[in-house]
Parts: structure tokens; sequence; C-alpha cells
């Protein structure tokens, strides 16, 4: 998906941000995944061309609050500057992704924005054009 | 699938973030701050010219010339074997612009890409472009389909691409752990780790 990302020059410049969960499909303990993690945050800070201009990470309960310390320390200093923690309702969690200009129209219907972006179309679209 | 977790696994608290943060020069608060809200980069970033990108790649040439020949091992054989790839301007810019045209940090990040590739598609197929259609194996298909990581279509307000990243669905079938030995201990690891981590949590609200 990086890949993907980069391919616009304003990306490679500008940089991406991550969105880590939404109110509207809360991870479970079980679904926490240390290694898959590890891996990931290692290829972001060392390897992937990307710039990380920003994490926002919605977490709903206290129990996985527990992790967090842990995924800050695997992202190192650059990243971590960068992450801001959410909680509470769907609509907070909008309004301040909006705030740091991340707007409705860029959100899937499916975490309560309003773009419609197919999926699972635009996968086959990238299949059929050999990308 | 809470895999790799433990309770004395390295940590560091948003308290200690907040004090690292607050460590830096107000120039680089600023800079980090900037870029969180996607406001222009006043600082650090400098305005990219014919000249500027000119200068960069030369001396990111310079630069990965001056890496130990062991630790670019992948990328030398990526010269040779893709050079279209590997030595294509507008794809080694992506590492400067990342890296704010810093040919030395720029360079180790080129190298560390061509390692990671053949670590994670193998020597046979590292040098060569990746497609979707390479992901033929089931389980690749059924992550992909899945659509744990997404790149939204539309970008922010300031023009940086959004990733969407959702645990919900990444695929927590049994059978795609990789090793036999997390398919086999892991449960009772998870049921160790889920202990271990009751007793943390209740030892912590005990003292505090």
């Amino acid at each position: 998906m990086h890949h993907v990302a980069l391919e616009d020059d304003q990306v490679q410049r500008k940089g991406i941000v991550y969105i880590v969960g939404f109110p509207r499909r809360v991870s479970t303990l079980l679904e926490q995944d240390r290694k898959f993690d590890s891996f990931a945050f290692r290829h972001v800070k060392q390897a992937l061309p990307v710039h990380v201009a920003g994490v926002h990470n919605f977490c709903s309960s206290r129990l996985l609050e527990f992790f967090i310390p842990i995924y800050l320390f695997l992202a190192g200093p650059a990243i971590r500057a960068r992450y801001r923690l959410h909680m509470g309702q769907e609509e907070d969690f909008l309004t301040a992704l909006d705030e740091y200009g991340i707007k409705l129209e860029a959100l899937p219907l499916d975490m309560g924005g309003t773009s419609d972006f197919d999926y699972a179309e635009w996968l086959e679209q990238r299949r059929a054009m050999g990308r | 699938m809470l895999k790799g977790f433990s309770s004395s696994a390295p940590r560091i608290s948003l308290e200690a973030v907040r004090a690292e943060v607050d460590a830096l020069s107000q120039q680089e608060q600023k800079y980090i701050l900037d870029d969180i809200h996607g406001r222009q980069r006043t600082t650090a970033v400098p305005a990219e010219t014919e000249e500027l990108m000119n200068k960069g790649l030369r001396a990111l040439e310079e630069c990965i010339e001056a890496i130990p020949a062991y630790d670019r091992e992948c990328y030398n054989r990526a010269v040779i074997e893709c050079p279209d790839h590997a030595s294509d301007q507008a794809f080694r810019l992506r590492f400067l612009r990342c890296e704010s045209f810093d040919a030395q940090k720029a360079a180790a990040r080129l190298v560390a890409y061509w390692r990671a590739k053949v670590d994670v598609f193998s020597i046979e197929h590292a040098f060569r472009p990746i497609t979707l259609a390479d992901f033929v194996d089931d389980n690749d298909q059924h992550a992909l389909q899945m659509g744990g990581i997404r790149c939204l279509p539309v970008k922010d307000e300031a023009g940086r691409a959004i990733i969407l990243i959702d645990r919900t669905r990444f695929d927590q079938r049994v059978e795609n752990r990789k090793s036999m030995v997390s398919r086999y201990i892991f449960p009772w690891l998870i049921q160790i780790d889920a202990h271990l981590l009751k007793l943390t949590i209740l030892l912590r609200l005990t003292n505090s």
C-alpha cells in the first residue's frame, strides 16, 4: 500500500498519515500482533521511502491501552513524536481528525466518512492494469 | 493475534514521549507540529529545484559508494539485475524526498530497502517489479481481499496520503500462522500471557 501511495510525487514530499483503528471496528486483545508491528515499524523506519507525517490511533478500551507503550517503543522517536491517541465516541474522533486536516470526504463510509470508496473494485482495477 | 507480546516487552509511556518531544529544540518541535497538522513545513524541507535534485542525486551516489560493500550486497545486485529500476532517478528521488534531501540518510534507506525487498520477496523475485499478480498464494489473496491495510484514494487537506489500518480485518486464521511453533504452542502462550497481563494490571492497580 505504501508503494501505491508513493506513486504520487506530492505524497513523496508531504508524507503519509496513518489511521490505526476507528470506533466502528474496534480491535480486540487477540488481534494485537507485536511481531507484525515490529516488522512493519522496522521497514517504515529504515527501508521504505516513506515520510510518516502523523499516526492517529483510536483506542476504546483500557485493556488495549496496555499495549500502546509497546507500540510507541517499536515506533522509534520520529514516529512516536507524531503519534496522537484518540478516545471517546465516533463523533469526537472524526472531529479530531478534521482538526488535523483529515476531512470526512476522505474517509470511507465504514468508518463514518462520506467517501464511497469500494476497496474490492479498486483492487480489481489495479490487477487489471497489471499493477 | 497477541503474537510476540510479553509482560516484559520494552515500552515507553505517553508521558515519556511528551518529555522526549519537550526536550527537542523549538525548531524541531515546530517542524513536528507542522507535520502532524499538514501545514507547510517551513523548516528542514528545502525548496525542490532542478539544481537541488541533481546535486542530491550525485551526493546520494557518493554516499552509497561510501557504505561498506557487505552492507550493500543486495543493492549492488539490484543495480546489475534491474538497472532500469534501481538506477531510475524518479525512484531514487523518493528516498531523497523522504529524508528531506539528506543524502547520507537517503543512501542508508535505499540500501536497506533492497535488503528488505530480498528478505520479503526472496532473491528470485526481489529484482523485478512486484504487482498484485504476484500474490497468488491463497493466504496472500485472502489478506489482500480483507483490506486490513488500505490506502485511501482521497488525500487529506494538505495532500498527504491516508493509510487506514484496521486490525479487525487482519487474517486471524490459525492456518496462516507461519511456524509450527506458533501454530501449536501459541494457544498455550496466549493463556500464559493473558494470566501475566491480568497479574500485571492487578499489581499496578494495587500499587497505585
